[in-house]
């Protein structure tokens, strides 16, 4: 699932452990959710979205076209 | 709003903090210089014990493959510190579940060595690595199983995330397929004559081998 993780982290200049530390989860967690290779639990894609303000669907993309 | 995955400059520029793989390499090199070393220095020793006086360059040799034994053994913690120091800020349960992760490794290092210590020393009546095991030894190996490994166990799973758990998972699955082909067909591979006993050791040890490498893969790679 494509994802605005990393580009939101950037502007806030936050490393990978940095965001990791607010989200109570380990630094490779953060990288394979980034990268695409995990898709976040939903309790997780929330924390994410409360920790940026932003709606889930603003981060992440599951692909589906609206008509 | 256009969400992509990733394209902004100033997140690729990050420093690469130590790797996973990185750390088991290092890890990896280290145990088998731990094991290789210490066993050879055991056989040198039982060896050398039996001589009416040993030379000089004995007592230099010995010293050598105890300074390499613990050479490695530094090598493993100083790549375990980078690790830490370079993939941190930890929180609460990351560290946790690191500094478990690190003791079940320690005392995975320590069977390992003694296992090699005991197969090299020539005066040993019993092997660890094979064969009939005194009652007291083996209840005391057992007793490191249930008593210390079991707990480490549980207490790591409660502390790690679910990136891990998924990772762990999956590879739990991979080597419970494995399992579930590889014994019947050795089973019926030594019926048929054409393949040796069946052993379930071989078996434990390729099926954790496979949950391994599926983990760290899913994991860190």
């Amino acid at each position: 699932m494509n994802n605005r993780l990393r580009v939101l982290r950037a502007e806030r200049q936050w490393s990978q452990a940095d965001l990791a530390l607010k989200l109570d989860v380990s630094r490779q967690a953060v990288n394979a959710i980034e990268t695409g290779k995990h898709d976040p639990s939903l309790p997780l894609a929330f924390r994410i979205a409360r920790l940026f303000q932003l709606r889930i669907e603003e981060i992440f993309d599951d692909g589906f076209q609206h008509d | 709003m256009m969400v992509s995955n990733m394209t902004d400059e100033n997140a690729q520029t990050e420093a690469a903090p130590m790797s996973g793989a990185n750390l088991a390499m290092r890890i990896g090199i280290a145990t088998v210089g731990a094991v290789f070393f210490s066993g050879a220095l055991a056989g040198l020793s039982g060896a050398l014990s039996q001589e009416e006086q040993i030379k000089p360059v004995g007592y230099v040799i010995i010293a050598v493959f105890a300074a390499l034994t613990l050479g490695s053994l530094w090598f493993a913690w100083v790549s375990g510190r980078r690790y830490y120091r370079e993939n941190g800020p930890f929180t609460p349960r990351g560290r946790r579940a690191t500094i478990s992760a690190g003791i079940a490794c320690v005392i995975g290092m320590a069977v390992g060595a003694a296992m090699s210590i005991s197969s090299d020393t020539p005066s040993q009546s019993f092997d660890l690595m094979d064969g009939p095991l005194p009652a007291g030894i083996a209840a005391g190996l057992i007793a490191v199983i249930v008593l210390v490994l079991a707990p480490i166990t549980w207490f790591w799973h409660r502390n790690i995330d679910e990136h891990e758990e998924q990772s762990y998972r999956t590879g739990a699955l991979v080597a419970l397929y494995f399992y579930s082909a590889a014994a019947p067909i050795w089973w019926l591979g030594e019926r048929g004559g054409f393949l040796p006993a069946a052993d379930g050791m071989a078996l434990y040890f390729a099926t954790m081998g496979v949950w391994s490498v599926v983990w760290f893969r899913q994991r860190y790679l």
